[in-house]
């Protein structure tokens, strides 16, 4: 008998990764089947259609090619081997259960803060996604226009995101934001993944930064992923004692890359792969750019009251192995 | 009685008979009559005809001994996260990082072989542990920074031509050198190697203390002051790829 489960898992804008494990060395999407917890991954190439619902502003057409450039992107990083294949349009909704991965826009008035979001249907059995839609919120005004439009929201910068969680991929904390009202405005970001999107108008978010193309390489590794690239691993401790969620960015001296993730084990081990090698600084970082469960799950536990650190230790990445980056110490 | 040139070698036999090191020499320097010099109570001494042996310039030279490095720059890098400007944010600046690499002394083994005259072939190696140093400022949300640092493996192998003089009145034999090497630098593990080139340009003075004790024409100290060129490595930043920099050296050295 096949179970099937449902979960929203991620969206541009604050909405909660239900079903967020922490893996290795980028945070994906996991899922738990008995006592096995396994990676939420897609099966090559992703097969989707595109939604023959136009809006204002963005015909049919214009979304059709937007989605394409996004999955285009993802497919171009040439250390992944993630690939996709439009079958064609539909009429049928993101919104529905239907085994077909459907991607356009579904008005959703409830969700304030939510541009976008990506559903999988998972056979729990076998882990096997059946479908992965993504839903752009028709509430918002959609742009598709070259240099942007002051007011609209970028349908593939949106779109690139929320493929990258089709892929598998969970949010970056890469990014800094400060409160506005009930909710956060983006000052700046490193990573396409990260769940506060640029403003309306913005560009900024059609260009995957090394953050991305990391956790992608790591997700769909490339025949020359692991040996070009390096990884670091480290503990964070906070009184001698592990810290589980904090935030940790590995900054390549020598390229001026930032690749980020988190500390995903109650002793505050952290692993950050896809890594140039050389020089790196690892910084720490609270997790208060952000509702902290559009990050990880559990939250409870999640330590967000101490300053930034770097790590003492100037670690140098090996190409195609590992350098401990030692203990980092956290404090008020 | 006292013959002229009779000084040094009476002094050298009891020390090579006693089987004393070149360095405890180091530790006693032999007052020597130089020539045209008058110590008191002393005769001058006539150097042509009584040390003939120091009146030919030494075929072969070995020192060994140590060398300060004093390190340097080695770039600044920004790490910038895009800022929400429409359409285009720029970039936002997260922290600064300026990257040294710290002073430090190794050992240090200098060998020549002279060609003609004054003209000496010379070749040698340095060893250290020199530590790259980054500092990080202008952090958005950390204004104290912070100081992150490696310990390396540096091995320096090079060769090059000295030029020394005799000077008559003197004891002292200053030289100018200068030389080209290979540079090779790993991570403490030695899992990551860099390899770069350094050059060094300088002079010094050798300071015989001893001559012609037990085969050896003379030993004695040797001190080296260069300017360094160094390219490769471990460096941050590519848009400076030659940096330079000053090295000190002192060691004792022997020649045949
Ligand atoms: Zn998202």
């Amino acid at each position: 008998m096949t179970q099937r489960g449902r979960a929203v898992l991620a969206a541009a804008v604050l909405v909660g990764a239900a079903l967020a494990v922490p893996l290795e060395a980028y945070l994906k999407f996991g899922l738990v089947l008995g006592n096995d917890v396994r990676v939420l991954r897609q099966a090559l190439p992703v097969r989707y259609f595109v939604r023959d619902l136009p809006v204002e502003g963005v015909s049919v057409a214009d979304l059709d090619t937007a989605v394409s450039r996004a999955f285009d992107a993802w497919a171009g990083v040439a250390s992944a081997t993630v690939r996709a294949e439009r079958v064609g349009l539909t009429s049928a909704s993101p919104l529905e259960e239907d085994g077909i991965t459907v991607i356009g826009f579904a008005l959703q008035p409830d969700l304030e803060r939510t541009l976008g979001a990506t559903h999988y249907t998972i056979d729990i059995t076998t882990g096997r996604i059946v479908e992965a839609d993504i839903f752009l919120n028709s509430r918002f005004d959609w742009s598709v226009a070259a240099g942007g439009e002051p007011g609209r929201f970028d349908v593939e910068s949106i779109a690139l995101h929320e493929v990258g969680h089709l892929f598998g991929l969970g949010h970056s904390a890469l990014g800094e934001t400060e409160r506005q009202g009930s909710g956060r405005r983006l000052l700046a970001a490193g990573s396409v993944m990260f769940p506060i999107a640029f403003p309306p108008g913005s560009l900024e978010g059609r260009r995957l930064r090394p953050d991305d193309v990391a956790g992608i390489s790591d997700l769909y590794p490339g025949p020359r992923f692991q040996d070009e690239t390096g990884s670091v691993t480290g503990r964070v401790t906070r009184n001698g004692r592990g810290m589980f969620g904090a935030h940790v960015v590995a900054f390549n001296l020598t390229s001026g890359r930032l690749v980020g993730n988190f500390t995903l084990s109650d002793d505050g081990r952290f692993a950050i792969a896809g890594l140039d090698p050389g020089p790196t600084v690892l910084r720490v970082e609270p997790l208060d750019d952000g509702d902290v469960e559009s990050f990880l799950q559990p939250v409870t536990g999640i330590e967000t009251d101490f300053r930034v650190t770097y790590s003492p230790q100037l670690v140098i990445v090996p190409r195609g192995g590992s350098v401990d980056g030692g203990v980092i110490e956290v404090s008020r | 009685m006292r013959r002229p040139g009779a000084a040094p070698a009476t002094r050298a036999l009891p020390l090579a008979a006693a089987g004393v090191t070149v360095w405890l020499c180091l530790h006693a320097p032999p007052v020597q009559a130089q020539p045209g010099q008058t110590s008191a109570g002393r005769p001058a001494a006539a150097p042509s005809r009584a040390q003939p042996a120091d009146a030919r310039p030494p075929r072969v030279d070995v020192a060994v001994g140590v060398k300060w490095d004093r390190g340097g720059d080695r770039g600044t890098r920004e790490a910038s996260l895009t800022g929400g400007g429409i359409p285009h944010g720029g970039e936002v600046v997260l922290f600064r990082a300026d990257t040294r690499q710290a002073s430090a002394a190794g050992i240090a083994i200098r060998a020549g072989v002279r060609v003609t005259g004054g003209l000496v072939v010379e070749g040698g190696a340095f060893i250290s542990r020199p530590s790259i140093d980054t500092t990080i400022r202008d952090d958005v949300e950390q204004p104290e920074g912070g100081m992150s640092t490696a310990r390396l493996r540096e091995f320096v192998f090079d060769g090059g031509l000295r030029y020394e003089w005799r000077p008559r009145a003197a004891r002292l034999r200053p030289f100018v050198r200068g030389s080209l090497g290979y540079l090779r630098q790993l991570s403490d593990d030695r899992t990551v190697v860099e390899a770069g080139l350094h050059g060094e340009v300088g002079g010094g003075v050798f300071v015989p203390l001893v001559r012609r004790a037990r085969g050896m024409r003379a030993a004695g100290l040797r001190a080296d002051i260069m300017a360094t060129l160094r390219r490769g490595g471990f460096d941050v930043d590519d848009t400076t790829p030659t940096r330079a920099g000053v090295a000190l050296g002192v060691a004792a050295f022997v020649a045949f």
